[in-house]
């Protein structure tokens, strides 16, 4: 494109944003829970950010689903200091979805122990605490802490966002 | 008694032990004569070892050992030149006969010992003979022993592929010796049975023609069987095909001999070689040095990569000979004599390390099974001792301080950087191309070590003799400790070791040239400083992690594997490592791959077999020897049209030569 074109595009073109408007007047969905999470680890870390890594050990991508939102600009928790890592050896807490398929107990096992300690482990969904619809299944090891550790239970199916929010902020709460 | 009578004393003691291994080896038939036949190699290289020590730090003249009728007459005299490589022998030869002695036991069903356990003590003693003859029918007797041993040698596994390797090493050793007796029958004006002395003068009665004529002959000869470029074609194929402790005495030895004939031809016959013979022998020495380490680089096998190594190293010896010719006709006469002392001490460092390396890699085949590098891995957990001194040997192989390559290759430089700073264009552009191929050729020296010492110690087993690998037992890693121990001895000790070398290093007065000072040794300083300021950082470092402790708690757990088991079929392979390097010098590595994609089934092109099938082209042997081959081949052929069977057609021969004879001689 020429120069004259890429300026009248850029300057006198359509916009395509629309401007900013007011933050929503009911915005308490889990913004008490962030408060305190921010909180929380501003005094565990000293001021430094909590890195989560998330683990699906077998799960239906629900609760995937719901912590994607919770980095999505409507809930976002980086501003109460978390973030999503990719290396368990960067993670202070793994949350673990689903219940834990006989294929991924090895690597969830792995991944614990590639964090390091102290690492907490928070069960995320009705799958990962308890092992769901799916107990007992020759497919199926059970719930997670038949094969590491668990700290923190988060029921539902999915648990929303929020509820996440304050299971983790209830779980490092107790650990302090 | 004397010094100069211990120490002929005791080389002729040794030959005569060599001489009754070989004999007692080659009559005995049982376990209990095969050891007395290793104890007498072993005290033969103990007693050549204390002679030539001796003679060389007692600086009495030249001696005999004694003659005999059955060497024509001419007597066996030790003198420097050949107490050093006697030293040399002698100091490998001990490692060699410790090795083999329990190797050639453990690989009874491969190697028949009837044959390889005499024949090795005769090669070790056509060896000895070769430096200490003193006349050339000697000499070349003892060559040609030197040369049929190593030959049966090589084939001493019986496969066809050692046949082929042993029979193209035959050919060329064989030209070469040819080469050898008509040079030498020149300088001697028509006798091969002179001796050194006279030879000298009656060389400088020749014609300019014929000196230059046997000049090249002899020069072949020695550059052939030392595997200067372009005749060393037969010694990556011959080496690696050699029982590990003779190919030791094959790389480390019978290379060092060749160039020792090469020293002694030279100093007697031509004292003042020409600097285009000299700018020669540099060029070619430096090209087929670069052209050998990246052929390490890319190879495969142990013993390939080992014996590349050595052609690499020989190239940088004649390089090195090459340079102190060019500067001792530019008039640069101690700068010379420095590029010389590092010749010797380049060659001390390289027999001892290559034969070490050798031995390892014998040690290692022994165990693991294989010699193939992609089928190895993991050692170093399971051989820590021969690991130690594996890397060791690498690092000297690389030429890194503190060891004794680096003292000679620093030598070199300085030298060079010297070189370069004289009025002299001729020896300043020596010194740059000096300079621009060690730079070369010492960087993928290192690459090519690091790879064979990675691929082969380092990470997990790719192959099942790998992971049942165990320590060899002592008579297998010892030797090869030995070996490294005593080529960072070399390397730490070189300035005080002057006294061991035929150019001693005192020899270098104070020259201040451009700021590079040669004086009383001083510039070798630097190598052990530096050798031993590495040695006390690594030191100092171990001290400080034991005195601090371990870190309070660890838990030990597995590499993070993203979930996935790392297993072997993972790692790195040596051809993919090797890959910047193939592509980069790929005009001169020309290789070439070949895909095919065939369909299992025709009536469905999407399901699919294919074939790759990536080869080296090309190359020295296809290019120059299987040419010069063939060309022979055919004029034999055209000579053979004579044998046609009719009788007359003969008797008419005869008359024709009769009649040729009578007339030339009346």
């Amino acid at each position: 494109m020429s120069f004259v074109r890429l300026l009248r595009t850029l300057f006198l073109g359509s916009r395509v944003t629309e401007p900013a408007g007011p933050p929503p007047a009911d915005s308490s969905d889990g913004d008490a829970a962030g408060a305190e999470l921010r909180a929380v680890v501003a005094d565990l870390y000293g001021g430094r950010s909590l890195r989560i890594r998330a683990v699906d050990a077998g799960s239906t991508n629900a609760e995937e689903l719901e912590l994607l939102a919770l980095g999505n600009a409507y809930y976002d928790i980086e501003r109460f200091g978390l973030s999503f890592v990719a290396s368990p050896r960067h993670a202070d807490v793994l949350m673990v979805t689903g219940p834990v398929v006989r294929n991924l107990e090895r690597a969830l096992r792995s991944t614990y122990e590639a964090a390091p300690h102290p690492c907490m482990v928070v069960a995320v969904g009705d799958g990962a605490c308890t092992g769901g619809i799916w107990r007992g299944s020759y497919a199926v090891v059970g719930a997670v802490d038949e094969v590491i550790p668990v700290h923190v239970r988060i029921p539902g199916d999915p648990p929303t966002p929020a509820e996440i929010l304050q299971g983790l902020a209830d779980g490092l709460r107790r650990t302090r | 008694m004397t010094a100069g009578g211990l120490a002929s004393g005791a080389l002729l003691t040794a030959w005569i032990l060599s001489a009754a291994a070989a004999l007692i080896g080659a009559i005995g038939r049982t376990r209990a004569t095969r050891r007395l036949h290793h104890a007498a190699m072993i005290a033969s290289a103990l007693a050549g070892l204390a002679g030539a020590g001796v003679f060389l730090a007692s600086r009495v003249p030249p001696r005999s050992l004694g003659s005999s009728s059955l060497l024509f007459d001419a007597p066996l005299v030790v003198d420097r030149l050949s107490a050093f490589f006697l030293l040399l022998l002698h100091s490998v030869s001990l490692m060699t006969a410790w090795f083999g002695a329990r190797y050639t036991e453990d690989e009874r069903r491969r190697y028949p010992l009837r044959a390889v356990v005499p024949l090795t003590a005769v090669f070790v003693l056509s060896m000895q003979g070769v430096l200490l003859a003193s006349g050339v029918a000697g000499f070349l007797l003892f060559w040609e022993a030197m040369s049929l041993s190593a030959f049966l040698l090589v084939m001493a596994d019986r496969e066809p592929e050692s046949r082929q390797a042993a029979l193209l090493y035959l050919a060329i050793a064989q030209f070469g010796a040819g080469a050898l007796i008509v040079g030498c029958g020149i300088l001697g004006g028509g006798s091969l049975f002179a001796t050194f002395e006279t030879l000298a003068s009656s060389a400088g009665m020749l014609s300019p023609g014929a000196s230059t004529l046997a000049m090249a002959l002899v020069l072949f000869a020695f550059t052939s069987k030392a595997g200067l470029a372009p005749f060393h074609a037969w010694l990556p194929e011959a080496h690696p095909r050699a029982p590990s402790h003779v190919s030791a005495l094959m790389s480390g030895v019978m290379l060092n001999v060749a160039i020792y004939g090469l020293l002694r031809f030279t100093a007697t016959c031509w004292p003042a070689l020409p600097a285009a013979w000299g700018a020669g022998l540099l060029a070619l020495g430096l090209g087929g040095a670069a052209v050998a380490v990246i052929y390490a680089t890319i190879a495969r096998e142990i013993k390939r990569i080992l014996a590349w190594s050595s052609v690499e190293n020989i190239g940088v010896a004649f390089a090195m000979f090459g340079f102190q010719v060019v500067l001792r006709r530019g008039g640069s006469p101690v700068i010379a004599d420095a590029v010389m002392a590092a010749l010797f001490l380049h060659l001390l460092a390289h027999a001892l390390f290559k034969s070490g390396l050798f031995l390892g890699a014998g040690a290692i085949m022994h165990a693991a099974h294989t010699g193939k590098i992609e089928m190895l891995g993991g050692l170093a957990a399971r051989m820590p001792r021969l690991s130690v001194a594996a890397l060791a040997l690498c690092l000297a192989a690389a030429a890194l301080p503190p060891f004794g390559s680096f003292v000679a290759e620093l030598m070199l430089v300085q030298s060079a950087l010297a070189a370069m700073a004289t009025r002299s264009a001729a020896v300043a552009g020596a010194g740059v191309a000096v300079l621009i191929g060690v730079a070369f050729v010492a960087g993928l020296a290192v690459f090519a070590m690091v790879r064979l010492f990675a691929f082969v110690f380092l990470a997990e087993p790719r192959s099942a003799g790998a992971r049942g690998a165990v320590e060899p037992p002592a008579p297998l890693h010892l030797p090869v400790l030995a070996l490294a121990a005593s080529v960072l001895a070399l390397g730490l000790l070189s300035p005080w070791l002057s006294f061991l070398f035929p150019v001693p290093f005192d020899v270098l007065t104070p020259t201040v040239v451009a700021g590079a000072a040669f004086s009383r040794g001083q510039g070798l300083l630097v190598a052990p400083a530096l050798g031993l300021a590495i040695l006390a950082a690594l030191g100092a470092a171990w001290l400080l992690r034991r005195a601090l402790g371990p870190p309070a708690r660890i838990r030990r757990f597995h590499t993070w594997d993203c979930g996935q088991p790392i297993d072997e079929t993972m790692e790195y392979t040596a051809t993919g490592f090797s890959a910047p390097v193939r592509f980069f010098l790929r005009d001169i590595v020309r290789a070439e791959k070949h895909l095919a994609f065939r369909p299992v089934v025709p009536s469905n092109p999407w399901i699919t077999r294919g074939e790759m099938e990536f080869r080296k082209v090309g190359g020295l042997l296809a290019g120059l020897y299987f040419p010069v081959a063939r060309l022979i081949e055919n004029v034999g052929a055209a000579f053979k049209r004579l044998q046609n069977g009719v009788i007359q057609f003969y008797i008419a021969l005869i008359l024709a030569t009769l009649l040729l004879t009578l007339w030339v001689a009346l």
